[in-house]
């Protein structure tokens, strides 16, 4: 009906984005069910563009709204007429609408939704876990999206996506306290062994967390990052590098242009489409833009932006380059080559990294304190600093780690860190 | 302009009721909450102008339903004949207890049927409504207020300015309740990037909001020189010098901590699974004896400012401390009754598609007596810390994190000139409050939104007087 509408009120550039969404959710406290939930929703987004121009400059103005499933006919066509109108108040420089041939517009059933769910409850429920260390509470989503993506340009394309999300949290007690260890996984594919390894790491963790000791007074020491606070430095990376980005000057890296210092560990980030266990493997973007493999950084030297078809035509990137999943290089660090005096921190209560800046900075819900004979988890305080105050000095793990759909090195080494002792 | 209950939920409140009486038929307990949120995102910056929906703009149903132990809910945005709705609820409830039953789980205990009466209607008022004002207006403002901070220094790289609105309506149906409610909120965004000669970048931002129409859009403009003045100063800000300082917190940063510290902490959805130290410390000391906080939808005309939860209670205000004294959470309907106290009406979810938690509204510090001018008097080496950027809470261990945007240096009673930032505030909540020493005589609140762990965004407002506190600063 919503593309009847558009033929009918003679819009000549849209695109129309449909999602189905399907989930099954379960949210336990410890293992007995609070509740359990699902959801049928259907989503359509309509984008319509209007070319004009402004001072003899050609301008291509958009604006989009959601359509909702229960509207009629004469509410479609009022909110299209609203958002032709709003589309020729946006002056935007002119851009051209994706016109590859994606083209792939196929039925596609969901069955596995209920499966999957009682896989994972499955799993769970064959943790082992103890009197001073289990499970106190967990929410689990199983989602299933039907998406299609259709423009006036000829983007016709349908695919299922599955995105899945386990909230835990594991307590451990001892004769003095009880701890928490909070986590939110994020996965695509359900692997009984890859969860249960994350449930058992979180046990780890929340092991260490009641053994560990206000963070001391340090100074002077290499900070090492391990866990997603890994993650949240490269995305750093990966922002400066984005044609919004650039397009808005936000930063203002250009092609060839050389990441770390000589004396740093020259590794390479890539885009890659297809990542096991990611819930962000899609054939194409929004856009219509066909979503492939490529290198951003190779040896730390910029060789191509990434991001939305829009921006990339704004900074005269001529390929279709957008990403989900990201692999970034080991670098050439052995665990055991960390024998000097170093605070490592492994869970953040939230680590902060502004883009615009490069600052960085986190509370320490859990981080160990080598003083070079023994190895102490600690708990509190603070680390800050900037992400190029590091660059010349910048050392990473050669082994990589997976956080959804991101792989990245195990652990990163800084040198220029304030540590605040809790 | 009066704000209005949408006319499409009002036309199905007829078929939501008998709804409800078919699903009576086999369930002891049914309600629905049918959302109809319209909003708009507009922004100008010197690189693109923007027009979208608000990411909180929906219109949908969720159906709650009770069988001993069971409860059950379902998410749906399609209408269909009432007795097909029913039968699809019907199936699919039937389908989580099989499923249920073969996994050999077992239900928490037994839900609680909400017996309440209550059939109220709540639609309130803006000066100036979104249909009175043409888009075109909108968007000429919001370029304008871009060319004016740009002309405000040539180091400023852009200033994107957006208005957002969310018109809400929502219909909460249950055997005993029909409540209707409609309100409009607006906020204005400013966020400035700038870079100096040394290619030295810095970035800032503010927001105002309220229960307001796009009146609010003069009342930010006059603030764009301060903001551009605070953006710049940050170009000769210092790093932080590890360690606990004398602070005074500006309202934002107050209301970060009256946030993170106390509204998280006892949210009663986390003492039900024992992840709050609070719910051991009702009635006992958790701050000083000037400290009194609150938490509630009719205290303020703000951002979260209702006359019902997602639950269909009936919202009120809770003194969560007071003098010093942590005296009660707040809760969602479900807690409560788990816990066998009276639902403040908390109970919130991000969208009609997600569950309901318990979950602040407008979480403030009470003003004092103090005057900034005195607060800064009596500090001999200190800072002023302005700005919120993000928090973190931690209600099982009392830690809180507070990003802050700068601190002014205060020295022997006077400000040095000096700034620093940006600035990680850490410590222990109890003693955090327990230092606070000064309380000021004028509360402000601010705009935000709130997360429940990573996820489950819901809008909030939270603020308070400047307070007077030690505080561990990284």
């Amino acid at each position: 009906m919503i593309i009847d509408c558009l033929n009918e009120l003679g819009i000549k550039q849209y695109k129309m984005i449909s999602i189905t969404s399907y989930s099954h959710e379960i949210f336990f406290i410890g293992n007995k069910i609070d509740l359990t939930r699902e959801k049928k929703v259907t989503h359509t987004t309509v984008t319509i563009y209007q070319e004009h121009y402004d001072n003899g400059v050609r301008c291509l103005g958009s604006a989009s709204g959601e359509i909702h499933p229960t509207m009629k006919h004469d509410e479609i066509s009022k909110i299209i007429k609203d958002l032709a109108f709003a589309a020729s108040l946006v002056h935007n420089p002119y851009y051209e609408l994706v016109n590859q041939n994606a083209n792939k517009n196929t039925k596609i059933h969901v069955k596995e939704i209920k499966g999957v769910i009682q896989e994972i409850v499955s799993t769970l429920n064959q943790i082992e876990e103890y009197e001073d260390l289990f499970i106190n509470s967990s929410e689990i989503f199983v989602n299933y999206h039907i998406v299609t993506i259709i423009n006036s340009s000829g983007v016709n394309y349908k695919y299922l996506s599955s995105d899945n999300e386990m909230e835990i949290v594991i307590n451990a007690i001892d004769d003095k306290q009880e701890v928490e260890i909070y986590k939110d996984f994020r996965f695509g594919l359900f692997d009984r062994v890859y969860l249960e390894d994350l449930v058992y790491q979180s046990f780890d963790e929340a092991r260490q967390r009641i053994k560990a000791v206000k963070t001391p007074n340090i100074s002077n020491v290499d900070v090492i990052i391990s866990g997603k606070g890994v993650v949240r430095y490269f995305e750093y990376y990966l922002e400066i590098a984005n044609a919004k980005n650039i397009y808005q000057r936000v930063n203002n890296i250009k092609i060839d242009d050389t990441i770390f210092g000589s004396n740093a560990d020259h590794i390479s980030i890539k885009a890659v489409k297809e990542l096991k266990y990611s819930s962000k493997n899609v054939p194409i973007d929004q856009d219509g833009q066909v979503v492939s493999s490529f290198t951003i950084y190779d040896h730390a030297k910029l060789v191509s932006y990434w991001g939305d078809h829009q921006y990339l035509q704004y900074i005269n990137h001529q390929e279709n380059r957008n990403a989900f999943n990201f692999m970034i290089e080991g670098g050439t660090l052995e665990r055991d080559e960390l024998i000097n005096p170093h605070m490592e921190v492994v869970s953040f209560s939230s680590f902060h990294v502004d883009v615009t800046t490069g600052h960085f900075a986190g509370e320490i819900r859990l981080g160990y304190y080598f003083d070079g004979i023994e190895r102490k988890a600690i708990t509190g305080g603070s680390i800050s600093g900037n992400i190029n105050d590091n660059t010349e000095t910048f050392r990473c793990a050669k082994e990589v780690s997976q956080f959804n759909n991101y792989v990245v090195p195990s652990f990163i080494v800084l040198k220029n860190v304030k540590i605040a002792s809790s | 302009m009066l704000i209005n209950c949408s006319n499409y939920l009002e036309d199905k409140i007829d078929g939501l009721q008998s709804l409800i009486e078919l699903l009576l038929e086999y369930f002891d307990d049914a309600s629905i909450l049918a959302t109809d949120v319209i909003g708009k995102s507009m922004s100008a910056s010197k690189y693109e102008t923007t027009i979208k929906d608000h990411y909180l703009a929906e219109r949908g149903f969720v159906a709650r339903v009770i069988k001993g132990g069971n409860l059950f809910e379902y998410s749906f945005n399609h209408w269909e004949e009432i007795s097909t709705l029913k039968d699809s609820i019907l199936k699919k409830f039937k389908e989580h207890s099989a499923m249920v039953e073969k996994l050999e789980l077992a239900y928490y205990d037994k839900a609680v049927v909400n017996k309440e009466i209550a059939f109220e209607t709540d639609v309130r008022e803006v000066k100036i409504g979104i249909e009175e004002v043409s888009l075109e207006d909108i968007i000429l403002k919001l370029k304008s207020m871009n060319l004016y901070a740009m002309s405000l220094s040539n180091e400023i790289i852009d200033f994107k300015c957006s208005f957002n609105y969310l018109i809400t309506s929502k219909v909460f149906v249950s055997p005993t309740k029909t409540l209707k409610q409609a309100y409009m909120a607006s906020d204005v965004f400013g966020f400035v990037i700038a870079r100096n000669d040394q290619n030295r970048n810095v970035s800032y931002h503010e927001s105002i909001g309220e229960l307001m129409g796009v009146e609010i859009l003069d009342a930010f403009e006059d603030r764009i020189p301060e903001i551009i003045m605070a953006t710049l100063e940050l170009f000769n800000a210092k790093k932080v010098t590890p360690g606990i300082y004398d602070v005074i917190c500006d309202p934002k940063v107050s209301g970060l901590i009256a946030h993170e510290a106390f509204g998280h902490g006892v949210e009663m959805d986390m003492f039900v699974k024992n992840r709050a130290l609070a719910k051991s410390f009702i009635n006992k000391k958790v701050a000083s004896d000037v400290v009194t906080m609150r938490d509630g939808v009719s205290c303020v005309n703000q951002v979260a400012s209702y006359l019902f939860d997602d639950e269909g209670i009936i919202a009120k205000e809770t003194i969560i401390i007071a003098d010093g004294i942590l005296k009660e959470g707040i809760s969602d309907y479900v807690s409560a009754n788990r816990l066998g106290v009276k639902p403040s009406g908390n109970g919130r979810r991000e969208s009609f598609e997600r569950k309901v938690y318990t979950r602040m509204t407008n979480t403030y510090f009470e003003k004092g007596n103090d005057s900034l001018k005195n607060m800064i008097s009596s500090i001999r080496y200190g800072f002023l810390l302005e700005g919120m950027i993000s928090g973190m809470e931690d209600p099982k261990h009392w830690g809180i994190q507070c990003m802050i945007a700068k601190g002014r240096e205060i020295v022997d009673g006077h400000f040095t000139g000096v700034i620093i930032a940006p600035v990680i505030l850490t410590g222990y909540v109890p003693r955090l409050l327990q230092d606070i020493s000064m309380v000021g005589d004028e509360t402000f609140l601010q705009v935000g939104s709130c997360g429940k762990g990573y996820k489950e965004t819901v809008r909030v407002s939270c603020g308070g007087p400047y307070i007077k506190t030690k505080a561990r600063l990284g």
